[in-house]
């Protein structure tokens, strides 16, 4: 920002800089200030520092091996001994919940990476270049689109086989469209901005212009929709695995979990629900971050 | 408005052949040879039987020939058989089809209603306890994951309290449950951009002249603001109807539900390709079809638009 404008007016470079510089500096104060004074956005932050916490440390907060059948053991309630009680193979489900806690937290981040990554790249040089690769892109986007929500993911699984993998890789490529529209959308509309205009015109090349002017400036929207796109990708997976097309038993993912606890609900209402709860939560912090943000990076409520 | 409508219609056949195309080669990308994937369950036949069906099944045609081919039939409703039961699947769609529409539009029902109260009561009365807690419930609801909130109620007021039937579609009381259940979402996402649209309206020159000309805060609301405030949210309803079908997948197996989601779901897991194929495609042309409708109703709520 800094350099478009002192390339272009020498003369007016150090104020402009300070301006730009002052500008940024309490832009970034007043988000910060804005994401504390969300409360909701916090407790949703500090909920996914709790699930980090616990998938990082899984092996060694757990208090029995997850796999391991005790058949002595099978169907036991909710007891000092298992807080969550143990499932039809005698396998502590709290164990297995912590253990299962890195599946879900690498669902939600390969497959946002996949769709981030995809899309921002198709984004970029459709709204950047335009031309024939933007008429394809968008044509392409159309039909993913006519795909509603999971059909798409499940299509894929359908072709890949079912395993957790081609769970991640087919709900990331279901979320291309998402980000490949925002970017596409932003890159238009910060193509027409002055400091893009004046890099252009003192011959920036067009990666240091994508790079440097264009990506940062739509960071803000991309942060947000990763945000609710992680707790999506984390219950599209599971619901895939809860029909049987991603992660497959013995695992300890929460979907796949979910699903063998389906049979003893009517007795053994422990197996089922504890998994449940572990998926709303992750999803429910990353909802409240994913808001929380937007709301702290909304420029309607920082003038 | 003529021209808007000739002009959205003619915008959805390249998307009709992309989604065929797509369906098509669905198929033809399954790691191994499609008539082996017929014969998974049994001994696999001799070399020349397998000849004889790729001849029967075109297989052994061009690629572009057998792709006219399958929209020709698709066309005219040929959908081909279905591996495992060996039926036509098209018949075995058309049959479940009256429940799966059943239970989308009573989950529409359920989420337009909810959705657009809490939307316009969070937005009239901003700030105060019932727009705190209804939009946490709406956080909420988009992040309790569906199929496990369905086997949650269905222990409670199934199981337990005995209100309601577990599973099946024989009365109306068997769609309360997986109707609520596959509402959810949809009524936290629509109460959520009633609410900001709302407020967005509200806060406009028109509404303070109407409040100025000294209309009851009733009138300025329904025949002023609401209007305006829902011509988004027209749109974001039609595409809730493709997540509550592809949510209808999940649910409808949750409550052992008949319907064409369940079909599905058998199906993927028997990797019977001409059923998921037909469902896939069928599922994708009615939600392109509603969302043409969607915007030809925004077209008709907003005459600014203009083609």
């Amino acid at each position: 920002m800094v350099q478009a404008t002192g390339n272009a007016d020498e003369d007016q470079m150090p104020l402009a800089a300070y301006e730009a510089q002052r500008n940024v500096h309490s832009r970034s104060q007043k988000i910060r200030n804005r994401i504390l004074a969300n409360r909701l956005g916090v407790v949703g932050g500090v909920i996914l520092l709790f699930l980090l916490f616990i998938a990082a440390f899984g092996p060694w907060i757990a208090p029995h091996d997850p796999l391991e059948m005790v058949l002595s053991d099978q169907f036991l309630p909710p007891s000092r001994e298992h807080w969550m009680g143990t499932d039809d193979f005698g396998r502590d489900i709290l164990s297995r919940l912590i253990h299962g806690s890195r599946q879900s937290l690498m669902v939600g981040a390969v497959s946002v990476a996949i769709g981030a990554i995809v899309g921002i790249t198709v984004g970029l040089l459709a709204g950047y270049f335009g031309g024939v690769f933007d008429m394809v892109s968008q044509r392409v986007i159309d039909v993913m689109l006519a795909f509603p929500d999971l059909l798409l993911a499940l299509a894929i699984v359908a072709v890949l086989g079912p395993s957790l993998i081609n769970v991640m890789i087919a709900v990331g490529i279901g979320s291309i469209p998402l980000y490949a529209r925002l970017v596409r959308g932003q890159v238009l509309s910060l193509k027409k901005k002055e400091y893009v205009e004046s890099a252009h015109a003192s011959g920036a090349l067009a990666r240091r212009i994508i790079f440097v002017h264009i990506l940062p400036n739509s960071l803000s929207p991309l942060i947000v929709v990763a945000s609710l796109g992680f707790a999506g990708a984390v219950l599209s997976g599971a619901a895939l695995s809860f029909i049987g097309m991603g992660a497959q038993p013995p695992s300890p993912e929460w979907g796949s979990m979910l699903s063998a606890g389906r049979s003893y609900l009517r007795h053994e209402w422990w197996i089922a629900t504890f998994p449940g709860l572990a998926l709303a939560i992750t999803a429910f912090g990353f909802n409240l971050l994913g808001d929380g943000l937007r709301d702290a990076f909304d420029p309607r409520s920082l003038d | 408005m003529f021209r808007y409508f000739i002009y959205r219609l003619v915008a959805t056949i390249p998307v009709l052949l992309g989604v065929s195309v797509v369906v098509f080669f669905m198929l033809r990308l399954v790691p191994g040879d499609p008539v082996r994937l017929m014969f998974a369950n049994q001994a696999s036949p001799p070399p020349e039987r397998i000849e004889e069906i790729r001849h029967q099944l075109g297989l052994d045609l061009p690629i572009w020939r057998q792709y006219l081919d399958y929209v020709t039939g698709v066309l005219q409703g040929d959908f081909g058989l279905s591996i495992r039961s060996r039926q036509p699947v098209f018949e075995e769609i058309v049959q479940r089809l009256p429940n799966t529409f059943r239970l989308t539009s009573a989950s529409l029902a359920v989420a337009v209603t909810v959705g657009i109260l809490a939307g316009v009561l969070s937005a009239v009365y901003k700030g105060r306890w019932i727009d705190r807690v209804s939009m946490v419930v709406a956080i909420l609801g988009i992040s309790i994951p569906s199929f496990w909130f369905g086997l949650m109620i269905m222990l409670l007021f199934g199981v337990r309290l005995e209100w309601l039937p577990v599973s099946g579609a024989t009365t109306w009381e068997h769609l309360v449950m997986p109707a609520i259940t596959l509402g959810l979402i949809s009524s936290a996402i629509i109460a959520r951009l009633t609410r900001a649209s709302m407020l967005e309206a509200l806060g406009q020159d028109y509404v303070r002249t109407a409040r100025a000309k000294g209309l009851s805060g009733r009138t300025v609301i329904a025949r002023h603001a609401l209007r305006n405030a829902f011509i988004p949210v027209v749109t974001i309803i039609g595409l809730q109807i493709g997540g509550l079908l592809s949510g209808a997948f999940i649910i409808e197996s949750v409550f052992a539900y008949p319907g064409v989601g369940q079909l599905a779901v058998t199906a993927l897991q028997a990797r019977d390709f001409p059923v998921i194929q037909g469902i896939v495609l069928l599922v994708a042309v009615i939600y392109v079809g509603v969302n043409l409708l969607a915007d030809l109703v925004y077209g008709f709520l907003d005459p600014r638009i203009q083609y």
